[in-house]
């Protein structure tokens, strides 16, 4: 690193706003994907293949009788309160979608008001760094449970944790624990429904990206090829989208440089921001992906790739594809793959014209059902009993458990979204039913007689277990079993909330 | 042979009866008499070598540096691409400077806890192994790697998922054939029957009021017992493992042999994977992950993050060794490898990048170990993958499938490794003995009928005892050939040398 003290040679940090697309020459460059660099063999024999089919039949599972609209909320949200049913019935499939889309119109000052007590979440780089960063740390994490609990922006916060696992850091090394909470900020939340290339931007200059994947020591003539790869693979390209190490190996002396302020630096509140260190950037020529990059670019080299990145079809597939198993199925068509990437290509990377191409594609009463991840079923369960919730400590020891603490994978790829990666560890998911209905959960609890609105039958707690859990459409084979268990009538609060307990560890809570 | 193949029968009183009957039959061919048909099959002690083992996998992700893992100190270029990462040479004065093997490759401060396991012959240290695919993306790698096929965009069942699914249950009535310590599957598990993820074994049961645990556990029997895979056989396992492992004292347990393990969870799991073992509930294979190798920046290889991570994973495998191993022991194999090694020259930021090469560990009473097996490519530039990495020269399917055949008496590799036709490295001892002529893996009197048999009807030797060939087994005065002339050194070595025919 250069001196510290003559910030005025340098930018202090570029903005990170829009990147115009880059030049016509540089989109006539022929960027077209290369082949895969080996032949995909015949899959179609061999024993690992037929065992393959046969796992991937058991997939096979489709929606239940749910309206379409219906369908749409427990999609989009993380699990529909009765209330939220009763907006989609009335808005219809499209007009509920349109809603959720238009995020900013909708209300949440009562979930302002609940995080106006965690100041972390506000601050700036160097008050972070201040700071325990354990504590800033669980502010985010209590901030990301009590939105998904309590936001009426549901389809935001889902696109938030979408975006989280997309442009994943680990906020368990080192001062990540504190740079986390500005990018979940100023990376996912600023641009989670806005566009693409801005979050990608972004997330370029971010301190805690960049800290994370070791590009703060990427220097000139030495560099690092941690973000580099990253970058290509699991933030814009994907893995087959058509790079080579060599791409690898010239990106990462495009982004020589760039870095951040350390803790010496003045003014203060520069410290811990983004920096393009010009004196540590390589300077000469480069060629990223076909194109030619002339010497003397300066931090145009690492603009321009990002420039090509954004307006790369095999990122429009990627973050198409992405998109459609995280909210259609793990085997989406090819025919929805390709809408959602011409909606990309066609907007510049509008994440909500995304969204509409993916929703406006689907049948939902032949879409699969998709198995929650640990923490969507948590917050499901929390949203649909009615859960007050004044602390959180305990509620991470239960993401813990189940093994989706919020912003704790140790990996840069972000939380798995695959039914084979969540399907084995069941048995925390019953415990949390069990132990929140038996107020085990210290700092949650859920009025039994509020959510049964003083049901004293087993056949009418069933009733209001259907409609607050299950939008009214619980299998009656599983419907009498519980109610089974209800009996003998009239059964006992302990019973009712076991009841609850149950209904959250069935079968048909685990998928949504 | 080393002790590692000793016979497997140690019980004085049925060596004593057998030495009779065959002492009173002997010197006509009609020995074969003497082994009587009602005389109850004595039950093999633990750690025969022709017994399955129990694997226990364990993959250090995030591509772990084997250039550090096990030092090539013979190499020049190693020490000019590394001016601040290599490990000095063993006659450096310097406290870290390596502990040398073999001439050649040596051992880090951080990895020495495996010496014992090395010089005891159970440590195999596997170099410039990996996967021919020349992706550096880990998730790739990885992918290829577990489950077992290279390049194949398209399957995704694991190749020890394979293998479970292939072969019969070491125990018929086993409930819980394997066990990712971890909160999911590994991939190369995926597939695999009566397998679930179990963070903490030792923390693994129904929450909720104590006095319904039992009506709640039969309702939510009945609900998952009425819809399909996968939830319904991850609920029946995880209901019958939550029992099964109420009855092993985790907490408790004493490690054999002086066994210490490291603390934290890596330690902690391989401690329970030990209890489980032993526990003989049928459980045969356990994956382990340890992850964090990743080390682009401070790699940290004296003190700091790799030093760390060696320090716990050779603790954690020096007390598995001693645990296992000690006394007649325990049919284990134990496998270690990560998705690809690091870059030979270290980077700017005092880290290494992504590679190719790299070494894989193996422990196990009947791995041939005690060395470094390697077809070494060299760290010259013109010997190095792409230019810059550490080139492959063992498959990690030869080293898999050699243990897969060898260990775990799989023969359809086929199923195993689709597509790929291995070629074993030489990672086990063979379990052939001399007067074995059953390969039980013990010569004793049970051998005399298969001695005749192989003698008189070779033919139906060969149907009785597939795989089990008398012309290695049967020639007992090593003259190459096997025939009357072995009768008699095989009746002195079984009556005169405790069944010791080598």
């Amino acid at each position: 690193m250069t001196s510290q003290t003559s910030p005025s040679l340098e930018p202090a940090a570029v903005p990170a706003g829009p990147i115009d697309p880059v030049s016509a020459d540089a989109a006539a460059a022929p960027l077209q994907p290369v082949p895969r660099r080996r032949s995909r063999r015949d899959l179609l024999t061999g024993v690992g293949a037929a065992l393959s089919a046969m796992w991937a039949a058991t997939r096979e599972v489709r929606a239940g009788p749910l309206s379409s609209a219906r369908w749409l909320a427990e999609r989009i949200s993380f699990g529909p309160t009765e209330a939220e049913y009763a907006l989609a019935d009335s808005l219809g499939y499209e007009g509920y979608l349109e809603y959720q889309l238009d995020h900013t119109a909708i209300d949440d000052s009562a979930l302002q008001t609940r995080l106006s007590g965690l100041t972390t979440l506000g601050m700036q780089p160097f008050e972070l760094v201040s700071l325990p960063s354990g504590q800033v740390r669980n502010e985010l994490i209590e901030a990301a449970i009590l939105r998904a609990v309590y936001s009426p922006r549901q389809l935001y916060e889902r696109m938030v944790e979408f975006w989280n696992d997309h442009f994943h850091t680990d906020a368990g090394e080192g001062i990540n624990g504190q740079l986390r909470t500005v990018d979940d900020r100023e990376v996912i939340r600023a641009h989670a429904l806005g566009r693409f290339p801005d979050m990608l931007a972004a997330s370029a200059q971010s301190p805690s990206m960049l800290y994370y994947l070791d590009n703060v020591t990427s220097v000139a003539g030495n560099p690092n090829e941690n973000y580099p790869r990253e970058l290509l693979e699991l933030h814009t390209l994907g893995v087959t989208g058509g790079y080579t190490q060599q791409d690898v190996v010239e990106l990462a002396r495009c982004l020589t440089g760039w870095g951040m302020w350390n803790a010496n630096a003045n003014p203060v509140n520069i410290r811990w921001t983004f920096r393009y260190n010009s004196a540590t950037h390589d300077n000469g020529a480069k060629t990223v992906l076909g194109t030619s990059i002339p010497a003397g670019g300066g931090m145009n080299d690492g603009l321009t790739v990002l420039g090509i990145l954004m307006n790369h079809p095999s990122t429009a597939a990627f973050i198409a594809g992405k998109l459609c198993r995280r909210f259609y199925g793990e085997s989406p068509p090819q025919t929805l793959i390709d809408a959602v990437a011409t909606a990309y290509t066609s907007t510049g990377g509008d994440i909500k014209a995304m969204l509409r191409a993916l929703f406006l594609n689907v049948d939902p009463q032949t879409a699969p059902i998709k198995y929650k991840r640990p923490f969507h079923l948590m917050m499901s369960a929390l949203r649909q009993s009615g859960a007050a919730i004044t602390t959180t400590g305990a509620l991470r020891t239960q993401l813990q458990l189940a093994g989706q603490l919020p912003f704790r994978w140790p990996a840069p790829d972000g939380f798995p979204d695959t039914l084979d990666a969540w399907v084995g560890l069941i048995l925390p998911r019953w415990n949390f039913g069990a132990s929140l209905l038996n107020s085990n959960i210290s700092g949650s609890s859920v009025s039994i007689n509020t959510l049964l609105a003083g049901a004293n039958t087993a056949e009418l707690v069933m009733s209001r277990i259907d409609a607050a859990l299950f939008g009214g459409a619980m299998p009656a084979d599983q419907r009498e079993r519980i109610r089974q268990y209800l009996l003998p009538d009239p059964p006992t609060d302990a019973r009712k909330r076991e009841a609850v307990g149950l209904a959250i560890a069935s079968p048909e809570f685990q998928w949504h | 042979m080393s002790d590692a193949v000793r016979g497997a029968c140690g019980c004085p009183e049925y060596r004593e009866l057998s030495r009779r009957h065959f002492l009173a039959g002997a010197g006509g061919i009609s020995l074969a008499a003497l082994a009587p048909a009602w005389l109850p099959r004595v039950a093999l002690a633990q750690d025969a070598c022709t017994d399955r083992d129990v694997l226990v996998l364990i993959f250090l992700r995030g591509a772990a540096d084997g250039l550090t893992l096990c030092v090539p100190h013979g190499e020049n270029a190693y020490y000019a691409a590394r001016p601040t990462l290599a490990i000095p040479r063993p006659d450096d004065a310097s406290p870290n400077r390596a502990t040398d093997l073999d001439g050649f490759f040596g051992l880090p401060p951080a990895m020495t806890p495996l010496l014992p396991a090395y010089q005891s012959g159970h440590l195999l240290i596997a170099h410039a192994t990996g996967s021919t695919d020349a992706s550096r993306s880990h998730f790739e790698a990885q992918r290829y790697m577990e489950v077992g096929d290279p390049g194949n965009d398209a399957l995704f069942t694991g190749w020890l998922g394979r293998h479970l699914l292939g072969v019969a249950p070491l125990n018929p009535a086993s409930i819980l054939r394997a066990v990712a310590i971890n909160f999911g599957v590994q991939q190369s598990l995926i597939s695999a029957p009566q397998t679930i993820p179990i963070p903490d074994l030792d923390a693994f049961g129904l929450t909720g009021a104590a006095g319904t645990i039992a009506a709640r556990n039969a309702a939510i029997a009945d609900m998952y017992a009425a819809v399909s895979d996968p939830l319904r056989a991850v609920a029946q396992t995880t209901q019958q493992t939550i029992d099964l492992l109420n009855t092993i004292d985790f907490a408790g347990y004493t490690p054999a042999g002086g066994a210490v393990y490291p603390t934290g969870a890596f330690g902690t799991a391989l401690r329970s994977t030990a209890a489980l073992i032993k526990a003989e509930v049928g459980v045969e294979a356990v994956a382990v992950d340890l992850g964090g190798w990743d080390t682009h920046n401070n790699q940290g290889v004296f003190t700091g993050t790799m030093s760390g991570l060696m320090d716990q994973l050779s603790r954690g495998l020096a007390a598995m060794h001693a645990d296992l191993f000690s006394g007649n022991g325990k049919n284990v194999t134990v496998v270690v490898q990560s998705e690809f090694g690091r870059r030979l020259a270290e980077n700017g930021s005092f880290g290494s990048d992504h590679g190719h090469g790299n070494v894989m560990l193996l422990l196990g009473k009947h791995i041939a170990g005690g060395r470094v097996l390697a077809n070494w490519p060299g760290l010259s530039s013109g010997q190095l993958f792409e230019g810059r990495d550490l080139e492959v020269t063992i498959d990690f399917r030869d080293i898999l499938a050699e243990v897969v055949h060898e260990r775990l008496a799989n023969a359809d590799l086929a199923g195993v490794f689709p597509g790929y036709s291995p070629t074993f490295p030489g990672v086990t001892n063979s379990c052939f003995r001399r007067g074995d002529l059953n390969c039980d893996g013990a010569v004793n009197n049970f051998d005399i009928d298969p001695f005749v048999l192989a003698i008189t009807h070779p033919e139906a030797h060969a149907a009785a005892f597939p795989g089990c060939d008398p012309t290695r087994t049967g020639d007992i005065n090593g003259d190459g050939l096997f025939n009357n002339f072995d009768i008699d050194p095989f009746t002195d070595c079984l009556v005169n040398r405790d069944g010791n025919c080598d």
